[in-house]
């Protein structure tokens, strides 16, 4: 009877478990629908307007407000929260944003961020490089970063 | 009590995990279906976990020395409503799908630090080997400042420096009213890139100097000539929110060779020896043979009439005095024939140009002018565009207007008109000299109204983006000529060379408007 109920135990458990895992996909848009701009620690920034991380972003400009030198840091195109970025603050879709950056690549000129496919990747990227800037789905966990406040 | 129990317990397990795929299967059903990117966003998860251990240098090397490679394909098709006609030897009479195809393929590797090399290479239909568009090494100074050196492209218009990627603009191609008349060069030489932003203002300054070799001058597919050119401009881009503005002014000095136009305009002025001992007369020939050779025979014969009693000797006299007065109009008309409507040698030549887009999530504005040209005959001009779009979903419909007109039609000033006095002129031979002395200097001025651009078109245009990093492209466009101008739309036989049927000239009227229909299937990876 006990290894009856010590089965069900670990079923219900297992499910639970299995529930959880899948929750974690369910719940995911809802959980990625913002974003933390993050970047180095050492970097004397504290707010980023979305004007001025667009401007970073699409590579018009090379450096942040405090005349840093900014090294954008994308995640792939594949990922919700990089769609999420694109929309919110570079207010393109994947087809607007390919269309923008094939003027530059083909034109010698500049080319679209490198792009990761994973938050702990970006901020491993931007730990160890004082001047990226990335954004991530979930709060950092690095002390090595920090989270920007985005302005309007 | 233990058995029911127990069943309970195994009917309750059994249950407990027939739930517990089902929620599985839903789940991941649903996970499936709704949106792929969960299960990526899985993997990606897992890919975290795994990537816990690698070392974030690792991960900066890896991604500093990525070679990356990327193409275009811009596969063009289109037809012209005229028979007999081309626009610029590029859009045919009859549907084609080659002439305007481009395509190209980009390397670009990271060779140090702050140091990249770039490698483009392009081909179209018309070329047999593939070019080489861009070849330099990009160093950044520091940030905010980068020096390329090796192959360039020209910049300073809105799309010349990707003026074949179909890709990156909503029309099939650029409009020739602005595109179509400057050489474009690739060049070898340097440039400085140099970025700084006030406020939330973004400019770009990029002077740039170099020197070309042995590239052919045309406009649209037609070959003028081989040149030789150093030169230098600087292109001033300036970024505000969803405003570009581009200003450019560039400088060259061209040594222009193989020019076919000298070579056309030599022929019917001054003639040609086109082999040892075999002249083409021209112009000039003909005239000096009407005025030396033909009139004084008609003269002569005149005389042995008087001699023979058959015309009064005072009438007579009066008749061969009125032929010496017309050989000495001819001459002096033939002095004013000169063939001084050049294009080879040193040449100068500036351009400017002034564009400016808008391009937010809805609505995308264009408009650009330009105006410069290389001295000489070769045409100088003054072109504009302005462009409208708006987007619907996938789907980008879209409008423009855009004109040319030459501004240098001095550098091609038509001969006059020989002036004759028609009753000398009935004798059969020197009637026919005349017909082709008249001829020749029809051929002159047809070609040099030829090259005088001046056009308007209204183009109406569909872009659809099924997916990212395609498009397909539609186009109706309707073109206009004034007064005597040819603008884009040419007689074929003149382009190919093949002359027409009857006077071997190739010469038609010229149409006043024409209709050309274009399709595009443009790729970039």
């Amino acid at each position: 009877m006990m290894i009856t109920y010590k089965r069900l135990f670990l079923t219900l458990l297992s499910m639970l478990f299995m529930m959880s895992v899948f929750s974690v996909v369910l719940a995911e848009p809802d959980e990625e629908d913002t974003f933390y701009i993050i970047v180095n620690k050492n970097n004397s920034i504290e707010t980023i307007t979305i004007g001025q991380l667009s401007r970073v972003f699409t590579k018009k400009t090379k450096k942040f407000d405090n005349g840093v030198a900014a090294l954008p840091i994308a995640q792939r195109a594949s990922r919700s929260v990089t769609q999420l970025f694109n929309l919110r603050v570079l207010k393109k879709n994947a087809k607007q944003l390919k269309y923008y950056w094939s003027r530059k690549m083909f034109s010698g000129s500049s080319k679209p961020p490198k792009a990761l496919s994973s938050d702990m990747e970006v901020e491993k990227f931007v730990a160890s490089l004082q001047n990226a800037i990335g954004y991530v789905s979930q709060l950092p966990t690095s002390t090595q970063v920090k989270v920007l406040t985005v302005e309007p | 009590m233990a058995l029911c129990r127990v069943n309970i317990d195994r009917w309750g397990r059994l249950a407990i995990s027939i739930l517990a795929w089902l929620l599985f299967s839903i789940t991941s059903a649903h996970a499936l279906d709704s949106r792929d990117e969960r299960l990526e966003a899985l993997e990606a998860k897992i890919n975290m976990l795994n990537q816990r251990q690698i070392a974030s240098s690792e991960l900066l090397e890896e991604l500093a020395n990525r070679v990356e490679i990327t193409g275009y394909v811009s596969l063009r098709g289109g037809q012209l409503s005229e028979d007999g006609y081309t626009s610029l030897g590029a859009i045919e009479d009859e549907w084609t799908f080659s002439s305007e195809t481009t395509y190209g393929i980009q390397i670009e590797a990271p060779l140090a630090q702050n140091a990249t090399v770039l490698l483009q290479f392009s081909g179209d239909s018309l070329e047999s080997q593939a070019e080489v568009d861009w070849a330099f090494l990009e160093y950044e100074v520091f940030p905010g400042l980068t020096f390329r050196g090796g192959r360039l492209r020209v910049p300073g218009f809105m799309m010349s420096e990707y003026r074949e990627v179909g890709y990156a603009y909503p029309w099939v191609q650029p409009p020739l009213e602005v595109y179509g008349v400057t050489p474009f060069l690739r060049y070898e030489g340097i440039d400085l890139r140099y970025f700084v932003s006030v406020g939330d203002i973004d400019l770009r300054v990029n002077p740039f100097i170099g020197s070309t070799r042995n590239q052919d001058l045309t406009v649209g597919k037609i070959k003028y000539a081989e040149q030789n050119s150093h030169f230098g401009g600087v292109d001033f881009q300036i970024n505000y929110r969803d405003i570009t503005a581009r200003f450019s002014y560039s400088k060259y000095s061209f040594d222009i060779v193989k020019a076919t136009w000298d070579d056309s305009m030599e022929l019917l002025i001054e003639g040609q020896e086109v082999v040892p001992g075999v002249d083409v007369p021209g112009l000039h020939d003909v005239l000096d043979a009407l005025a030396n050779e033909a009139i004084p025979q008609v003269q002569a014969g005149i005389q042995t009439q008087i001699d023979d009693g058959f015309i009064d000797p005072t009438v007579g006299a009066g008749l061969i005095a009125a032929y010496s007065a017309e050989a000495s109009s001819l001459l002096a008309q033939r002095a004013t024939y000169v063939n001084d409507s050049l294009m080879g040698g040193s040449q100068d030549a500036e351009y400017f140009s002034l564009g400016i887009s808008y391009d937010t999530e809805q609505w995308v504005m264009l408009a650009e002018v330009t105006s410069g040209g290389i001295g000489g005959a070769f045409p100088d001009a003054r072109g504009g565009y302005a462009t409208i779009g708006y987007r619907v979903g996938n789907w980008m419909p879209h409008l423009t207007y855009a004109r040319i007109d030459a501004t240098d039609e001095d550098e091609r000033e038509p001969l006059n008109e020989l002036e004759v006095n028609q009753a000398l002129w009935t004798d059969p031979t020197l009637a026919q000299g005349l017909a082709g002395a008249e001829y020749l200097i029809e051929l002159v001025n047809d070609t040099r109204l030829l090259s005088g651009p001046e056009q308007r078109s209204w183009i109406v245009g569909l872009r659809w983006d099924p997916i990212a990093g395609i498009a397909i492209k539609a186009e109706y466009q309707r073109i206009f000529l004034p007064g005597d101008s040819y603008g884009y739309i040419l007689p074929k036989s003149i382009v190919d060379g093949s002359g027409d049927a009857v006077g071997g000239s190739g010469f038609q009227e010229k149409v006043d408007t024409a209709t050309v229909v274009k399709l595009s299937l443009d790729l970039v990876f």
